[in-house]
């Protein structure tokens, strides 16, 4: 399809505002006498409250409030960023309050304080005495399972949250059936979403009474509803403000500041307060990537067909389940539809454990299963002697495939150019011949690593989207959508399909970008990959809706027929021959201002897509290993993706860099350490904790295999979270092609590199 | 917190305003102070900034001597034409400070006197053979940089009364050769899980003098003479240097932590890097290449 502003890179809508420090984020928000709130977090991972004396903090000059768990709703609720189940028995666990009395990780949040000023509320935060009695710390889910260990929350035995799984097939006889069975054990670390901007919530009352919520956070409208559960008040009572947002990754599609601070300023008469996290504290107490262990059994054919795969998985999800249950459910079924086998059974197990908040992150439970499964089936075709390449292309899923639980479809796959695209981007044969024998200290070798992944949740969540467009009295139009752009460029991509479909410039889209609940559609928020692809099918619908009633209002006023009219550069045309019938801007002018047919032209939508789409790709990797020292150097990388037709090609671009980034720190050094008897956290700040740095990433090259999508109004689909997933596993595999040293756990860094190369005898 | 902010115009003139003000305390770069204030480690009541005193970031070669002033810094040292070519080691070890705002800011006395044991600078300082002139009101004294340490984070010099105002470095002449290396998990912003500097000089294809500064592998950065002893007299061959690699792992004495590193593994390392330090270093003093395979 020819397309005139869809498939550009043009300039992103806020790049302007942002780059000059116009663009208002949650910080930005300033009311007068603003009050400072902060939280008071236990010391121990694993503690009861006996006393909590508060006294003195309450009569320090400038203190304006203290809460403790005393003072919250006796009401527990669930914290992830889910639309709401109408179904009680799929509702996320409710298994926490506002404040608590049972300390669960280092960092619960026991008490807190409202004072006029930061160092008031600091000083205030160490003359709150509290007595704990400590209990055991369970830092690890094979110590929460334990017989007899101590429950974290008491509905929940051996400290399981939950072991819901599947099984497609027969997986015993699967295995019967196969020729060979191969097993590898793989597990990942705790990792964080570092985002620009912490944590970061405003709040007061109105003069209606209602709280209003100005907030960090990729879910504005679902904040609102667990605000209001929270507090145990109408839901209509709270509205939430998302302004710029620095970020998310995951940790802002949970509510982890927003009832704190409705309550704080509850507590002060409905003053504004501002409660804000130090990079310390959002490292600990908002929510970190699952720790996940694999055990792997597969059956192959002697011709290297995969005939069935056993996963158990055990997944530490910290202190409070959040996103937990549903995180390895959502790895466990979207890296399936990759490599269709006879019969596949996936036993999860998610775990408490003292330890920080695992939720929602870049990719939700798919980098870890691609990291097991890639690695895994690497294993296999060096064990086999198939090319690892060859062995992967034996077993691709084809265009008409419907996964047999969820019934989604393959409609659009380019799985199979995007290996050839990185194949040839990073040279690889002529590689592998140059790094055939190697000797010396410093080993080359190449990886790859394939993923699948969906757009959105459907059919386990609901995928509604809203979109409102008012065509404006110069012919310009008003955009409103309740997705959130959180930095992907959410808003840049939604102008250009309404200025496609409208046939006008992308600066005559004016785009608002707040979401504020008491205004803007209904959209479940940024994440899951979801806006491009699902808030994109009800920005067209919207956009055709008014393009239909502009041409019918020209109908109107010209009586040429609408079917005869298209709208083309601002100007309505003749369809067949183009030419100009009358500017875009007159038309707008009458619809506001004809005294007799009048009737400024809107149109606001809504759209439950009940549809998904499978994204695919593949990460290439080369890199250098120094067999003395165990450094990694990452000397090329590439990532090629099917992501369906692209919006934006420099927006994509950007997407992939930032993701690789992150695949990269996730494979080499990124870890969150915590001491191995109390729990404490020994890396929550961004010089201990390893993220990589400009001069840690080599230059990413980027590429798309422009599949359409026939499900997609444009032709799209997901390209989020997926340049993530496939990282870690290509650049592990690369190291076994280098060194034949097969690592099976994250990160790799120098000193487990170099503890393995010794094991394995290389040194 | 400090409730003043002084600026000091000549060294007499910071000796002066931290003697008039009880709990003041000198400050360069402020790299490592603020932190320090900010976490309530220190109480201070002034500050008193030694950046805009004229000569105290000099970085000069006078009589045979390398003159570096106490308040140059990082990215001076690791940008000067003089000390890539004459100090190679100490260039190296500025350039792999922090990132390009703290080598900015943070300076060469800044790094010696917090007495952070690994701290990059300072092990240069160290393996260079670098002495200190510290000012105070009673009088100047020379003090060569390993022996300005008491214990981890803290110096014999006290910021509260002296002033560090130079290093000077003696070349050596003819055939000498320096060289740094560094293991740390990432390019920048990273504080080193081992670092090695090493100084050593040439005379008829044999080895005369040598200095091997490792940390952090004692309270302070450690000059290990034990591997400083193997070579001298030797011809720098990659045998001899495997040898003195082998002396310097077994003297040092890491600590285990989960952040820097097992100690095991830094020992392990502490013979690559000083492998790889002395094989750059005699490479520079002899302008030949040393093969490295037995490393
Ligand atoms: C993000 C970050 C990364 C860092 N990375 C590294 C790294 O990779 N390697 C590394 O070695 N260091 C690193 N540092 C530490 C720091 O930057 C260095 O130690 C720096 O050299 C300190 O110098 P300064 O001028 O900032 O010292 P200041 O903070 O000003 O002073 C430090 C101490 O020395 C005293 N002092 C300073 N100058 C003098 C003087 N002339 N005479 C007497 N006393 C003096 C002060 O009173 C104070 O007690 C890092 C710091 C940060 C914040």
């Amino acid at each position: 399809m020819a397309y005139t502003v869809v498939g550009k890179s043009i300039n992103r809508v806020d790049a302007v505002a942002k780059v000059t420090g116009q663009a208002k984020y949650t910080g930005d928000f300033i009311e007068r006498d603003m009050l400072v709130g902060k939280i008071l977090r236990s010391p121990y991972a694993h503690a009861i409250v006996k006393n909590i004396d508060v006294s003195k903090a309450r009569a320090l000059p400038g203190v304006e409030a203290v809460l403790t768990y005393a003072d919250v709703p006796k009401i527990k609720f669930a914290t992830a960023g889910h639309p709401y189940a109408l179904d009680p028995k799929h509702r996320d666990k409710e298994d926490r309050t506002i404040l608590t009395s049972k300390a669960r990780f280092v960092g619960d949040a026991i008490a807190a304080v409202v004072a006029t000023d930061e160092l008031t509320a600091a000083e205030a935060l160490k003359l709150i005495e509290v007595e704990y009695e400590v209990l055991e710390p369970l830092l690890t889910p094979e110590a929460a399972m334990r017989e007899g260990a101590p429950l974290i929350h008491d509905d929940c035995e051996r400290n399981i949250l939950s072991s819901y799984g599947y099984e497609i097939g027969a997986i015993e006889e699967a295995f019967q059936e196969a020729d060979y069975i191969f097993e590898d054990e793989l597990e990942t670390s705790i990792v964080q979403h570092c985002q620009l901007e912490n944590h970061v919530s405003c709040a007061y009352v109105d003069s209606d009474g209602r709280i209003v919520i100005v907030t960090s956070t990729q879910i504005p409208h679902i904040v609102r509803r667990i605000v209001g559960q929270a507090l145990g008040i109408p839901w209509g009572r709270v509205r939430v403000i998302k302004p710029c947002v620095g970020g998310g990754f995951g940790s802002k599609q949970d509510v982890c500041l927003e009832p704190l601070t409705a309550l704080m300023t509850l507590a002060v008469g409905g003053r504004p307060v501002r409660l804000e996290l130090s990079r310390e504290e959002c490292m600990i107490d908002t929510r970190t990537r699952h720790a996940i262990k694999y055990k792997i059994k597969t059956g192959v054919s002697k011709d290297g067909k995969l005939i069935g795969m056993h996963i158990a998985a055990i997944s530490n999800t910290g202190a409070y389940a959040s996103h937990g249950h549903s995180i390895a459910m959502a790895g466990g079924t979207k890296f399936r539809i990759l490599y269709p086998m006879k019969a596949l059974k996936y036993e999860p197990l998610t775990v408490y454990t003292n330890l920080p908040v695992a939720g929602a992150m870049r990719g939700y439970g798919s980098p870890q299963i691609t990291f097991a499964v890639e690695s895994h089936l690497e294993n296999i075709a060096r064990k086999l002697g198939i090319d690892p390449i060859e062995f992967r292309k034996k077993n691709l899923v084809n265009v008409g495939y419907v996964d047999p639980l969820n019934g989604n479809t393959v409609r659009s796959c380019g799985i199979r150019e995007c290996i050839e695209k990185g194949k040839e981007l990073i040279k690889w044969d002529e590689k592998k011949a140059r790094y055939k024998n190697q000797a010396g200290t410093k080993r080359r070798g190449l990886g790859m690593a394939c993923f699948s992944y969906a757009s959105g949740t459907h059919p386990v969540g609901l995928e509604m989207a809203g979109a409102r467009i008012v065509l404006n009295q110069d012919g310009s139009v008003q955009l409103q959508i309740g997705a959130t752009e959180i930095g992907q460029g959410s808003d840049t991509v939604f102008a250009q399909m309404v200025a496609e479909v409208l046939g006008i410039p992308v600066d005559m889209v004016h785009v608002i970008s707040t979401q504020d609940t008491d205004i803007t559609p209904f959209d479940t928020g940024a994440y899951a990959s979801r806006q491009t692809y699902i808030t994109g099918m009800a920005v067209a619908k919207a956009a055709l809706e008014v393009k239909e009633k502009i041409l019918d209002f020209v109908w109107g006023m010209t009586d040429i027929p609408a079917h005869a009219l298209d709208i083309k550069e601002q100007n309505i045309v003749y369809k067949h021959s183009g030419e100009v019938v009358m500017p875009l801007a007159e038309v707008a002018l009458h619809t506001y201002y004809d005294t007799v047919f009048a009737r400024p032209i809107t149109s606001d939508t809504s759209n439950n897509a009940r549809i998904n789409a499978f994204v695919f790709g593949v990460t290439f990797a080369e890199v250098e290993v120094d067999l003395k020292t165990g450094k990694i150097e990452v000397l090329e990388i590439y990532n090629v993706h099917d992501s369906g037709k692209i919006i934006n090609p420099q927006l994509a671009e950007g997407q992939v860099h930032g993701g690789v980034g992150m695949g990269i720190g996730y494979a080499l050094a990124e870890q969150m350490l915590f001491d191995e008897k109390t729990g404490k956290p020994l890396n929550n700040n961004l010089l201990d904790y390893k993220m990589p740095t400009i001069m840690d990433i080599p230059d990413i090259g980027v590429a798309f295999v422009e599949t359409f999508e026939p499900t997609s109004p444009f032709g799209c689909k997901a390209l989020g979270e997926p340049p993530t997933i496939p990282v870690a596993p290509a650049i592990r595999n690369a190291v076994l092609d280098a060194t034949g040293v097969a690592f099976n756990r994250l990160p790799m860094n120098p000193q487990r590199v170099f503890e393995k190369f010794k094991e394995a005898g290389l040194i | 917190m400090p409730r003043q902010y002084l600026f000091a115009t000549s060294p007499a003139d910071c000796l002066a305003m931290l003697a008039a003000h009880p709990g003041a305390r000198l400050i360069a770069g402020g790299t490592d102070l603020v932190i320090d204030l900010k976490e309530g480690k220190r109480q201070i009541h002034t500050l008193v900034d030694i950046t805009r005193i004229p000569g105290l970031k000099i970085i000069a070669e006078e009589n045979g001597k390398i003159i570096l002033g106490g308040a140059a810094t990082h990215t001076q040292v690791s940008t000067s034409g003089l000390i890539r070519e004459k100090l190679p080691a100490l260039a190296a070890a500025a350039a792999a400070v922090g990132s390009p705002q703290i080598r900015n800011a943070g300076t060469l006395g800044g790094n010696v006197v917090n007495a952070q044991p690994a701290a990059d600078t300072a092990v240069a300082l160290v393996a260079l053979g670098a002495v200190a002139t510290i000012l105070r009101r009673e009088g100047e004294r020379q003090v060569p940089v390993e022996e300005l340490y008491e214990g981890v984070g803290l110096s014999k010099v006290d910021a509260s009364r002296e002033i560090l105002t130079r290093f000077t470095v003696e070349l050596w002449g003819e055939g000498e050769g320096s060289a740094f290396a560094r293991l740390s998990p990432r390019r920048a912003l990273s504080l080193p899980m081992l670092n090695v500097a090493v100084r050593v000089q040439v005379v008829e294809g044999r080895c005369t003098r040598a200095r091997i500064c490792i940390a952090p592998v004692a309270p302070q950065p450690f000059l290990c003479e034990e591997a400083a002893r193997v070579l001298i007299g030797q011809e720098p061959t990659a045998d001899v240097i495997a040898r003195a690699a082998a002396a310097a792992k077994a003297a040092a004495r890491p600590r285990d932590s989960l952040l820097r590193g097992s100690s095991a593994y830094r020992k392990d390392m502490t013979a690559v890097l000083v492998t790889r330090a002395l094989t750059a270093a005699f490479s520079r003093a002899t302008g030949r290449k040393i093969e490295m395979d037995v490393e």
